[in-house]
């Protein structure tokens, strides 16, 4: 198999240029003044510490969540339905949207402004509740040490599915298989350790949605609605988890990797000679379990340093943990700069798809003749719409990092130093992010 | 009210920015036709550029010659495509209204050979 044919993603095509160098400075500028700015302004410990959370004492009704489960479980047996059923060709199968750009990438973003709808909606969660019965007991306890690892098991292998399966994530059938699988696995997981277990350390929708909604500023609990200014609960959330640490690096760094495939220096490096181009798969395939590895290793590094400088008590391990959740923005925002064009094209195929679900000629809603309009929106829209969401989730990074320090620091003269590596750090992965998007596209 | 320094420094930053970028962009000069001869061998563009670049409003046209085999040659985003019969050169124009960059593939065997790249 040759690279060409390797790269692109499971399905769906992004028409972005290369950011100019002048947008990248742009968007590194902007984030050197905000992360000072926050730095400078907001250093007395008793300035930002109070939280922000209000709980309401609306209740969850009932009806809606029943509702709410009904309709997760119609949307998963329909797509099942037109995965195996629908048309095999990859742009007219809304099972492939509904998979890769609904649950994968838009399904995040929502949870960013309201938690706790997967929980409600999960259709895996709840026919694993059907299959068990009320009263069922499990077999064992959800051991620490195996916390979150199923669901980076999980993780890695979608994204192996993306982007390494040489295009059989595009596969309609293979979808409805995965779909399939996914429910089987939840099931036993859900035999052994139970349901809440299972679905709070080893599910990875549950995990991943669960981490983007720490950042919403509405949530909807078990029973209860709260409200809460964006991000407090990164704030407060503590995690006593490496698997879950790492599990955020994957989100940072397989984006970043996604990003650098498609560029002039991967094929460079990974293409360079006759060598390189038969240990392609081997190499892609470790580029993907190495970056995570990297992003991480940057992080102890600069939480090492925090850790000396303020001679934290309990160490820089403690800290590590402490800073975790303040990355999810950063991971967020630049994987929103990454695919929106993505879900803003593939969003534009769904419209005729609509109108005819399983490929017979139908036109239900009067759209199925619909066509593709590449200019809908201009490369300079385009490279705005990237610097200026990098730059929100970076800001938004800083500022809870930010908080987090007034918690931990006693002094403002220790807050400052002490937040000096993880601002140089964020500043770091965020200029990474920029200079990843303008780097010219490589052809194979 | 704090708050609102940097949030001003920012505003003022992409403002400027955005207001130079208006400024200082040359003048349109007038679309402009730019042709491009490719010959395409074993799945793979062996004469000509991989990556074509023109500006929003050319009117672009690709020729194009597979030596091996019969193709259809599609552009990604445009959606437009020719029949290639083998040895035989086809050719295909329009005009690049869209920004962006765009692969061009060879449908039958959906190898993606290169790409337009569109500058606004």
């Amino acid at each position: 198999m040759t690279p060409a044919l390797v790269e692109a993603h499971a399905f769906g095509a992004q028409f972005v240029l290369p950011l100019p160098i002048s947008f990248y400075a742009l968007g590194a500028s902007a984030a050197l003044i905000a992360s000072f700015a926050i730095l400078s302004l907001w250093s007395k410990p008793e300035g930002l510490s109070k939280s922000l959370v209000k709980e309401t004492n609306l209740p969850f009704p009932l009806k809606l969540e029943i509702l709410l489960k009904l309709f997760g479980l119609l949307i998963f047996a329909l797509t099942l339905l037109i995965a195996f059923f629908g048309s095999p060709a990859a742009p007219e199968n809304l099972s492939l949207f509904v998979f890769w750009i609904g649950l994968l990438l838009i399904f995040p973003y929502i949870s960013v402004l309201v938690s706790g709808i997967w929980e409600k909606l999960d259709p895996f969660r709840f026919l694993s509740e059907l299959a068990l019965g009320k009263n069922y007991q499990p077999l064992l306890e959800f051991p620490p040490w195996l916390r979150y690892l199923p669901a980076i098991l999980v993780y890695f292998a979608i994204l192996y599915l993306e982007l390494l399966s040489y295009g059989a994530g595009g596969i309609p059938y293979n979808i409805g298989l995965t779909l399939l699988l996914y429910l089987i696995v939840s099931v036993i997981g859900s035999g052994v350790f139970g349901v809440e277990n299972w679905f709070c350390y080893g599910d990875f929708f549950s995990v991943f949605f669960r981490l983007c909604g720490l950042m919403a500023p509405l949530h909807l609990g078990e029973e209860k609605i709260s409200v809460m200014a964006p991000g407090e609960r990164l704030v407060s959330g503590r995690t006593r988890s490496f698997a879950l640490l790492f599990f955020i690096f994957f989100i940072l760094a397989a984006t970043a990797y996604d990003g650098f495939r498609e560029t002039a220096p991967w094929f460079v490096i990974t293409t360079g000679n006759d060598f390189l181009v038969s240990w392609y798969s081997t190499i892609s395939l470790s580029a993907l379990l190495i970056a995570p590895c990297l992003f991480f290793l940057a992080y102890a590094v600069a939480l090492y340093l925090m850790a000396k400088i303020s001679r934290y008590e309990g160490g820089s391990k403690a800290l590590m943990l402490r800073y975790a959740y303040s990355l999810v923005p950063i991971a967020l925002a630049y994987n929103f700069a990454h695919y929106f064009t993505l879900i803003l094209n593939e969003g534009q195929n769904l419209i005729p798809m609509l109108s005819d679900p399983l490929s017979r000629g139908w036109d239900l809603f009067g759209t199925a003749t619909y066509t593709f309009r590449p200019d809908l929106i201009s490369a300079t829209t385009t490279w705005y719409i990237e610097v200026v969401a990098i730059v929100i989730g970076h800001i938004f990074a800083t500022y809870i990092a930010h908080r987090i320090a007034l918690e931990e620091f006693q002094t403002r003269k220790m807050i400052i130093l002490a937040q000096l590596p993880m601002l140089i750090l964020m500043v770091g992965y965020t200029s990474l992010g920029l200079w990843i998007l303008s780097l010219p596209f490589g052809t194979s | 009210m704090k708050i609102l320094i940097p949030i001003v420094l920012i505003v003022i930053l992409f403002g400027g920015f955005y207001y130079y970028r208006s400024f200082s962009a040359p003048a349109p000069a007038g679309a402009d036709s730019k042709s491009f001869d490719l010959i395409i061998t074993g799945r793979k563009i062996v004469s000509g550029p991989e990556t074509l670049q023109v500006k929003q409003g050319d009117t672009i046209t690709i020729s194009a010659t597979i030596t091996d085999e019969d193709e259809e040659f599609h552009v990604h985003g445009y959606d437009r495509s020719i029949d290639l019969k083998k040895g035989e050169k086809g050719s295909l124009s329009f005009v690049a209204n869209a920004s962006g960059r765009f692969m061009f593939e060879l449908e039958g065997s959906k190898a993606e050979i290169g790409a337009i790249e569109v500058l606004p």
